[in-house]
């Protein structure tokens, strides 16, 4: 049982695609120039709106830290695992073999194989940062505050109150099995 | 392909021996690149496409010994004395397909640059019953000893305990390499390979690649056999490859059918990749024409009478079912899993680099070499029983 429920809750409306959480995801965790390799990104999705004009949806991804990780389940060697404390899924480099069945296992292609780590790198809502009191780097930077953080199990929290004031309230890949626990919402009709 | 030679009297080093070794050390392009410049340099891999030549070779090479262990199995354990031919031979080149597919997969997983493998190793206990690639290695670690037994047994003529190996043999084997299978269709990520078809498939396609290998071995052993027993053993091999690749091709269109009928999210574009798309010529041209229809016409036209026409028609059939775990392990990567957020499907693609070709055709060699060692150091040659 997680003794703390953490929580991404993004706002959609509110994502301007800037990925200032790219960069900044990318300058903390000190991870390559490779464009495949990344722990969070923004993803520019073209579609049309019902009278024929163009719009673009900007969708800011990154790992569920699903309650039901079947990344977890697949790891021959333990390498990764779900922290009990707070749902946190972690991989430990020094255990991971490189076979890459994480990869193949995640609906979310939240993970990738990190050539100078010689491991599977993942996002980790900076565990670093937040048992530090900070906000994942991502959250700290995000200019129009679509990225949210926080504790979903205190109603006061803002992610708690977010969820509550949502206009429309989803997750991704819902059916899949995975109890994501990033939210995605729109706080306009 | 394998030699002529059932003379224990020739030199242990020959031309044969001399070939599979250069055969093996083309790798060594790979396997340098490997050291020089890492293995994401080195291999075609990306981001969306993780699994790749070599994991597609492991699971053909690994496909012979499971093959090659099955038939040899359907003698000793359910006494069918129809298959009961050149078992000796047979398990050794099981053996030898094994440390083949041992290979490519050491250098998948670093090479011995990191020797990632030993995290596996020491990480063994405890037990990640849940993980489908645990079991698969726990399995092939014990079906490697498992093969040195029953070859073992077989060199010393000892039926009845060759009978408790081989059953043994016979379930390690099929549980490993149907697990093989589960490695890919446990992802629920991957609708292409998600569900119960890709385990049954992999046992199917494996019972054709043995057959096949055991007509080659005939034609090649065939001036060294009692001239009845070949023709004997050659008819039940072509027959039997024969009804496999009826089954095979059966599988392959009720699976396509079925696929495109549902025009689901993830899987009908990847079955669209296969069919129509980036894959189609592999898939019509290697895996339906030179894999299976044009093997059925020749073994049909021969009437299971031609060692020759059996010969050709399972070398097509070996290049077939390469391009059946190719098709299959890339097509079920070809669809990007982000693909649901878009309108459109995104498509990957995936070419092998000369690292990962490399290191493919060293494998064949390294098969090769291992079974040509063997057949002049032990005796390998059948006895009467």
């Amino acid at each position: 049982m997680e003794k703390k429920k953490y929580g991404f809750v993004i706002v959609l409306d509110r994502c301007i695609g800037c990925m200032a959480c790219y960069a900044a995801c990318k300058t903390e965790w000190e991870i390559s120039i490779n464009p495949e390799y990344w722990r969070t990104k923004v993803l520019n999705i073209e579609d049309h709106k019902p009278d024929g004009t163009p719009k673009i949806t900007y969708l800011p991804i990154l790992c569920n830290q699903c309650s039901n990780p079947y990344c977890v389940d697949v790891c021959p060697t333990g390498a990764s695992y779900k922290r009990e404390e707070d749902g946190i899924v972690l991989v430990v480099p020094d255990k991971c073999i490189g076979c890459k069945a994480c990869i193949e296992a995640c609906p979310y292609d939240a993970r990738f194989y990190d050539e100078d780590l010689h491991a599977v790198n993942k996002c980790t809502w900076c565990l670093p940062r937040i048992n530090n009191g900070l906000e994942p780097a991502c959250v700290n930077t995000c200019v129009g505050e679509a990225r949210n953080f926080g504790r979903l199990d205190d109603p006061d929290s803002l992610v708690s109150k977010l969820l509550r004031d949502a206009k429309k309230v989803w997750k991704l890949k819902e059916n899949e099995g995975t109890e994501p626990n990033v939210y995605y919402v729109t706080l306009n009709e | 392909m394998l030699e002529n030679t059932g003379s224990t009297k020739r030199p242990i080093v020959d031309g044969w021996i001399i070939f599979y070794f250069l055969l093996a050390a083309v790798g060594l392009y790979g396997m340098v690149h490997v050291f020089l410049y890492g293995q994401e340099a080195s291999y075609g891999l990306s981001r969306d496409i993780e699994w790749g030549l070599l994991i597609i070779g492991y699971s053909f090479f690994v496909g012979i010994t499971t093959g090659l262990s099955m038939w040899s199995a359907a003698s000793h354990v359910f006494g069918f004395k129809s298959f009961h031919t050149m078992s000796r031979k047979m398990m050794w080149l099981a053996l030898s397909a094994l440390l083949s597919g041992f290979f490519i997969i050491f250098w998948d997983l670093g090479g011995p640059f990191r020797l990632q493998i030993l995290r596996f190793v020491v990480n063994i206990v405890p037990f990640h019953w849940t993980s489908p690639i645990w079991w698969m290695s726990v399995l092939y670690a014990l079906e490697l000893p498992l093969i040195v037994i029953e070859v073992v047994l077989l060199l010393l003529n000892k039926e009845k305990y060759t009978f408790i190996a081989s059953l043994v043999g016979f379930l390690v084997g099929i549980s490993a390499y149907s697990n093989m299978g589960f490695v890919f269709s446990a992802n629920i990520s991957r609708p292409f390979w998600h569900g119960p078809f890709i385990p049954l498939f992999f046992i199917l396609s494996a019972l054709g690649l043995g057959a096949a290998f055991v007509l080659i071995l005939l034609f090649i052993y065939s001036n060294k056999m009692d001239k009845e027993k070949f023709v004997f053993a050659n008819g039940i091999y072509s027959k039997t490859l024969f009804v496999v690749l009826l089954a095979v091709l059966f599988a392959i269109i009720w699976r396509s059918v079925t696929i495109l009928y549902g025009n689901e999210l993830l899987l009908y574009p990847a079955a669209k990749q296969l069919l129509a798309g980036s894959l189609a010529f592999n898939f019509w041209f290697f895996e339906i024409f030179i894999g299976i229809v044009l093997p059925l016409i020749i073994l049909l036209a021969s009437k299971f009478k031609s060692p020759t026409a059996s010969f050709i028609a399972s070398i097509m059939v070996i290049i077939g079912v390469f391009f059946m775990r190719y098709d299959t392990v890339i097509a079920g990567q070809l669809v990007a899993v982000i693909s649901p957020y878009f309108s459109q499907a995104k498509i990957a693609s995936y070419i092998p680099s000369l690292s990962e070709v490399s290191l493919f055709i060293s494998a064949w060699g390294v098969m090769g070499f291992f079974y040509s060692l063997g057949v002049r150091i032990l005796r390998l040659e059948e006895v009467e029983e």
